[in-house]
C-alpha cells in the first residue's frame, strides 16, 4: 500500500509502508501528520489512519494481535519476523535505518515515537475540558506520581504545562495569601488592645495596608509563578547536568516541574499546614517524576532536586551532622 | 555547532532572554522598593557564610554598578551575572538579525565528567572564599 502525507502544506508521496515507518522513526513525521491512501475518504492523522494487519496501530485500550511485538520507535505492532533487536529493544525493520542513524549521531538508542507516553490528562484538555483534565492530572500526579510520569509526554511544547502550573499554582498560592491575611486580621485585634498603650497606632489602617499588599501580591501571583517556574526548571536542569542525570532535554524537565508544581500547589488550599505539605509533597513528586521522565535512578533524581538546597545550605547539613555526631559521642561517654 | 532553529524546536534564545529580563525587572523593583532580602538561617545560627551567602547583596551592588563590591561579596554570583549578560546579548543579536543558533554538541563522557567536576570545584572554591572573607 502506498501513502501520501502532508508536509509544510504540501502533499508528499506516494511512499511505501516501510518508508512511512522510517519517516516516523526518524521524527520527520508524527502521529499527528495528515496522511491519505487509496480507499480513504479524507486526509486523516497518521495515528488514526493505519489499517489493521502488519504494522497495526496501537490505539489506546486496543488489544494487539496475538504474538505481535511492539516497535519501540513507531509504537506499532509487528509479527516477530519483522522485528529486529537493537540494544535489547525491539524495532520494526522499517524503523531500523533511522534508529541506527540516531545511534551513530548521538551515541544512544533514540526513544523515538513513544506512543506509551500520551499523558497526563491535561494534554487532552481540549477534548475533556479544563476542569476535568486539571482534576484528573492533579489526582494522578499527587496520588500515583510513578504511573503519571511513566506515561507523561516528554515533548510537545511548554505552553500547556506552563498554563497548568500558573492556573493551579495561582489558586493555591492565592488561597495561602488569603489565610495569611485572615491571620493578620486576628493579630490586628490583639494589636488593637496594645494600641491603647501605643499612641498613633491605628488598627484599621494596619488592616487596610495589609489587605492592600495581599491584593497586589494576588494580582501579580500568576506572573511570579510563571517566572519562578522557568527559573526553577532551569536550575533543576543544571543540577541534573551536574549530577549526570540530564538524559532528556530541558523541555522534559520543564514539563515535569510544571505538572508537579501545579498539582502540589493546590494543596495550599488546606489551611495552616497546606503550604508545608505542598512543599514537601512537591519534592517527593519531583524526585519520582524526574526519575521516570529522565529515566534515571531515584537516587540521582533526589540528588539533583536537593542540589540547589545543598549549595545554599550545605553548612546546615554539615552542622546537623556535627550535632548528631556530638550527641552520639555524648551518649557514648554517658554510658 | 551553529544551525537554524528546527521546526517545533524549543526557542531557548527567546525563552531565556525573556526570563532574564523579567527577573531583572523583578529584582530592580525589589531593590527600588527597599524590600527585605531573604535571611540565611545557617549564617544567623553559626555566623559562617553558606555557599549561597552574599548572592542577593552581589545582585544589589551589581545593579548599582558597584562591581568591585559585588565581586567581594560573592565572586561566583558576579561571574554568573556576567554570563547571563553575555547570553542575553547573543540571544538579542541572533533574534534581531535572524542568525543561526548555537547548539553545542554533546561532549564526550570524559569531558562531561571533567566539566561536572569543574562546576563542583568552582562552587567549593567560591564557598571557601566566602568563609575566608567572612561575608
Amino acid at each position: 500500500m502506498n501513502w501520501y502525507y502532508e508536509k509544510a502544506g504540501q502533499r508528499q508521496g506516494p511512499i511505501p509502508e516501510s518508508e512511512l515507518d522510517r519517516l516516523l522513526a526518524s521524527g520527520e513525521i508524527t502521529a499527528a501528520t495528515l496522511v491519505w491512501s487509496e480507499g480513504m475518504a479524507n486526509w486523516t492523522p497518521l495515528g488514526q489512519a493505519r489499517p489493521t494487519g502488519s504494522g497495526q496501530a496501537a490505539a489506546p485500550g486496543e488489544v494487539p494481535p496475538e504474538g505481535f511485538i511492539k516497535c519501540t520507535a513507531t509504537g506499532r505492532y509487528f509479527p516477530p519476523s519483522e522485528i529486529v533487536y537493537i540494544d535489547g529493544k525491539p524495532y520494526s525493520a522499517g524503523a531500523k535505518p533511522a534508529v541506527l542513524q540516531g545511534v551513530m549521531q548521538s551515541g544512544v538508542v533514540p526513544v523515538g515515537f513513544d506512543t506509551a507516553r500520551d499523558g497526563p490528562a491535561w494534554e487532552q484538555r481540549e477534548q475533556t475540558g479544563i476542569v476535568k483534565a486539571g482534576w484528573e492530572t492533579i489526582k494522578a500526579v499527587l496520588l500515583k506520581p510513578s504511573d503519571a510520569f511513566q506515561t507523561m509526554k516528554r515533548e510537545g511544547g511548554i505552553g500547556g504545562p506552563l498554563l497548568f502550573a500558573v492556573i493551579f499554582g495561582s489558586i493555591g498560592s492565592i488561597a495561602g495569601l488569603l489565610y495569611q491575611f485572615l491571620m493578620n486580621l486576628g493579630t490586628t485585634a490583639v494589636a488593637a488592645q496594645a494600641s491603647q498603650q501605643t499612641p498613633g497606632f491605628n488598627p484599621a489602617i494596619f488592616a487596610g495596608l495589609s489587605g492592600g499588599m495581599m491584593l497586589v501580591l494576588a494580582i501579580l501571583m500568576p506572573a511570579f509563578i510563571a517566572l519562578g517556574t522557568f527559573i526553577g526548571a532551569g536550575i533543576l536542569q543544571l543540577a541534573l547536568m551536574i549530577c549526570g542525570g540530564a538524559k532528556q532535554p530541558f523541555e522534559t524537565t520543564f514539563r515535569t516541574y510544571c505538572y508537579v508544581q501545579g498539582s502540589a500547589g493546590i494543596l495550599q488550599l488546606v489551611p495552616i499546614c497546606g503550604a508545608m505539605v505542598s512543599g514537601i509533597w512537591a519534592l517527593v513528586c519531583l524526585c519520582i517524576g524526574l526519575s521516570k521522565t529522565q529515566e534515571i535512578s531515584v537516587g540521582k533524581a533526589v540528588l539533583a532536586v536537593l542540589l540547589p538546597t545543598i549549595v545554599c545550605c550545605l553548612g546546615v547539613l554539615v552542622l546537623g551532622g556535627a550535632i548528631a555526631a556530638a550527641l552520639v559521642a555524648a551518649q557514648g561517654t554517658g554510658q | 555547532m551553529w544551525r537554524p532553529l528546527r521546526r517545533g524546536e524549543l526557542d531557548h534564545e527567546t525563552l531565556w532572554l525573556g526570563v532574564s529580563l523579567a527577573a531583572l525587572a523583578f529584582a530592580w523593583v525589589w531593590v527600588r522598593l527597599g524590600l527585605a532580602s531573604p535571611a540565611c538561617v545557617f549564617h544567623e545560627v553559626t555566623g559562617w557564610a553558606c555557599p549561597g551567602c552574599g548572592a542577593t547583596r552581589c545582585v544589589r551592588y551589581a545593579l548599582r554598578g558597584a562591581f568591585h563590591a559585588a565581586f567581594l561579596v560573592n565572586p561566583l554570583m558576579l561571574v554568573t551575572l556576567a554570563g547571563i549578560v553575555i547570553f542575553d546579548l547573543y540571544a538579542a543579536t541572533v533574534l534581531v538579525l535572524r542568525l543561526p543558533r548555537w547548539r553545542p554538541e554533546k561532549p564526550p563522557a570524559r569531558a562531561a565528567t571533567l566539566l561536572r567536576a569543574g562546576c563542583v570545584s568552582l562552587l567549593l572554591a567560591n564557598w571557601l572564599w566566602l568563609l575566608c572573607a567572612r561575608v
